[in-house]
């Protein structure tokens, strides 16, 4: 299924701006799991969990609990958000601003409470960007102007890194899946990464083991495909990524070679004091 | 390989083809190795599965020819040591100049070191220019501001030290030791490979096989320890090189060790290393002098093998390092 989709309809930049303004410098609030991140990534609660003010928590504190959401304060000073979410004719939980300062990354995770299958996802509205922040999901950039809407399927691995001078902001609003928003986002079509490797012909065992080495010797060569492969941490992911570029690069095989070659390649790490 | 690019790879294992060693490389574009052990800082890239898929496998021609198509940061000084006597304080506390780049204890030295253990063919001059070769990759320059190289060795490289001397003839080098009793107890406590009987090989350190796996640990560990004090109190006698005992830091780091190697840290640069050495507890660096607890936790058996085999040469460390500060 798609893993991003930019909506038909978008805000604009300036007023976004102009309402970002109201918040002040102290209530911006360094981002729960620290763990994710490295630099500085904060966050204002405009709408969450009832009860929890400005905690950037976009659930209740258990998983099973389902809470009552309500817009904070900052909701109530910022008119124009308030008309952003209005713009969405589905229920919404909760809503913030989350900022990541320049030079900060946010290390690659999943978010696994997310997903369509779930009934609730996650949009994406930049208010404050920059042409150097990058956003990879599925190790795969996502270029998102401000003032666009765009639907992200972030129970898949997904990572950013600012590598510009300035903060990039966006409006986070987790909501559920409702007819509507099945009218706005076709959330069961197929990506063009799966389109493409249903295409793709089966090989033979023989010929994906050849394919592997030979596609292991183009990477030596060729730091283009170093580049979009050394990024990922998430296994699965690499383990596709590196069967894509290999499929795109005329030497098929299968994602299972890969992983074998993989586990050899850790096995043979550790066991290079076993002489 | 056709064409020669190992910009932003670094040696990360000297791997065996029957008796012809060759070169791993990992990709690694950090401006520094910042882990106390370039051992951590290879695990760490190793958490990628990148790093560890494709990784590459070249000749010791190849390396030789990326030394010269790309030669390294020139070392600036190479830190020789007992173990468990201050060394990696030492190194961590060069590393925050910014015109350094230290590399501590890298495992594929280490191994280059013992190639002709594994294959006696291996030419004393190959042998040397390969080593130049892998400190040339393993110092490229990784930001603009470096121009100085520290090398710290694993201790037992020590027993090497005319090796790295052939290679590297014109570069200074300290010996850092302490009393033998301390040494031992935290040696014992947390043992690093020449603490266990045939991790590395015992003719290192002039035992044979058996002797080594039978005599108690005690006797192991201060035979081994003899072994590296004394290689340290020869290679000195060749020159280029200054004596460091444990009590003396963390103060010598400042005022003798930066000095010899030609470094002239300012008054900034004086407190980063100050501070590096008072509160950087995540580097495990954080120095507390604690030769008063190791000398009571001492076994009579640590005590004895310690009198036995290397309090003789410490004495004599001792009377030359003594001697030299008398006459400056």
């Amino acid at each position: 299924m798609i893993d991003r989709y930019q909506l038909r309809f978008s805000f604009d930049p300036d007023r976004l701006q102009a309402d970002l303004a109201k918040i002040h410098p102290g209530e911006w609030v360094p981002h729960f799991n620290r763990g994710y991140y490295e630099g500085d990534w904060s966050g204002v609660v405009l709408r969450g969990p009832a009860g929890k003010t400005n905690s950037l928590t976009p659930n209740g504190l258990t998983p099973e609990s389902d809470p009552e959401y309500a817009d904070t304060e900052f909701l109530d000073r910022c008119h124009y958000f308030q008309q952003v979410l209005a713009r969405f004719e589905c229920p919404l939980k909760s809503a913030r601003l989350l900022r990541l300062a320049s030079g900060s990354i946010v290390k690659e995770h999943r978010d696994y409470d997310l997903g369509y299958e779930n009934g609730e996802v996650r949009i994406h509205v930049p208010i404050q960007t920059n042409p150097q922040l990058e956003f990879h999901l599925n190790n795969r950039r996502v270029v998102m102007k401000e003032g666009e809407v765009w639907y992200l399927d972030l129970g898949n691995p997904h990572r950013v890194r600012n590598r510009g001078s300035i903060p990039r902001i966006h409006l986070v609003i987790d909501m559920q899946v409702n007819d509507w928003l099945r009218s706005q986002i076709p959330f069961e079509t197929l990506s063009e990464e799966e389109i493409e490797a249903q295409k793709a012909p089966p090989v033979d065992p023989q010929t994906s083991a050849v394919n592997f080495e030979r596609f292991r010797e183009l990477v030596a060569q060729r730091t283009d495909l170093q580049t979009e492969l050394r990024e990922t941490t998430d296994r699965q992911l690499f383990l596709s990524e590196v069967a894509r570029l290999g499929r795109q690069n005329g030497c098929s095989f299968a994602v299972e070679d890969v992983d074998r070659a993989l586990q050899q390649a850790r096995r043979s790490w550790f066991e290079r004091w076993i002489v | 390989m056709t064409d020669l690019n190992l910009a932003e790879w670094i040696p990360c294992n000297i791997a065996w083809d029957g008796v012809t060693p060759m070169v791993e490389w990992v990709y690694y574009a950090e401006p520094r190795y910042p882990e106390p052990f370039f051992s951590e800082t290879l695990e760490r890239s190793m958490q990628r599965p990148f790093n560890v898929l494709f990784r590459q496998r070249t000749s010791m021609e190849t390396l030789e020819r990326w030394a010269e198509r790309s030669p390294g940061i020139p070392p600036a000084g190479f830190i020789f040591h007992v173990s468990r006597c201050g060394s990696t304080l030492i190194t961590n506390l060069l590393g925050t100049l910014p015109s350094v780049l230290k590399i501590s204890e890298a495992a594929p030295i280490d191994a280059l070191l013992r190639a002709r253990m594994r294959n006696p063919q291996i030419s004393e001059a190959a042998l040397a220019s390969w080593l130049r070769a892998l400190v040339s990759a393993l110092g490229q320059r990784r930001e603009e501001q470096q121009s100085r190289l520290f090398i710290k060795f694993d201790a037992w490289n020590t027993v090497n030290l005319s090796v790295i001397k052939a290679a590297f003839p014109e570069v200074p080098w300290i010996f850092v030791y302490r009393d033998p009793v301390e040494v031992m107890v935290s040696a014992l406590r947390h043992r690093g490979a020449h603490m266990v009987p045939m991790a590395l090989p015992p003719a290192l350190f002039g035992m044979e096989i058996m002797e080594s796996v039978q005599i108690p640990t005690e006797q192991f560990g201060a035979r081994v320890l003899k072994a590296i004090y004394e290689a340290g109190l020869q290679g000195h006698s060749l020159g280029k090189s200054l004596l460091i005992n444990y009590t003396e830091l963390p103060n010598a780091v400042t005022q003798q060790i930066a000095p010899f190697f030609g470094c002239e840290p300012g008054a900034q640069e004086n407190e980063a290393m100050r501070e590096e050495s008072l509160n950087d507890a995540k580097n495990r660096a954080i120095f507390v002098p604690d030769s008063e607890q190791k000398q009571k936790d001492a076994s009579v058996q640590v005590r004895e093998a310690a009198q036995q085999w290397v309090y003789p040469i410490y004495e004599q460390l001792e009377a030359k390092r003594l001697k030299l500060q008398d006459l400056t």
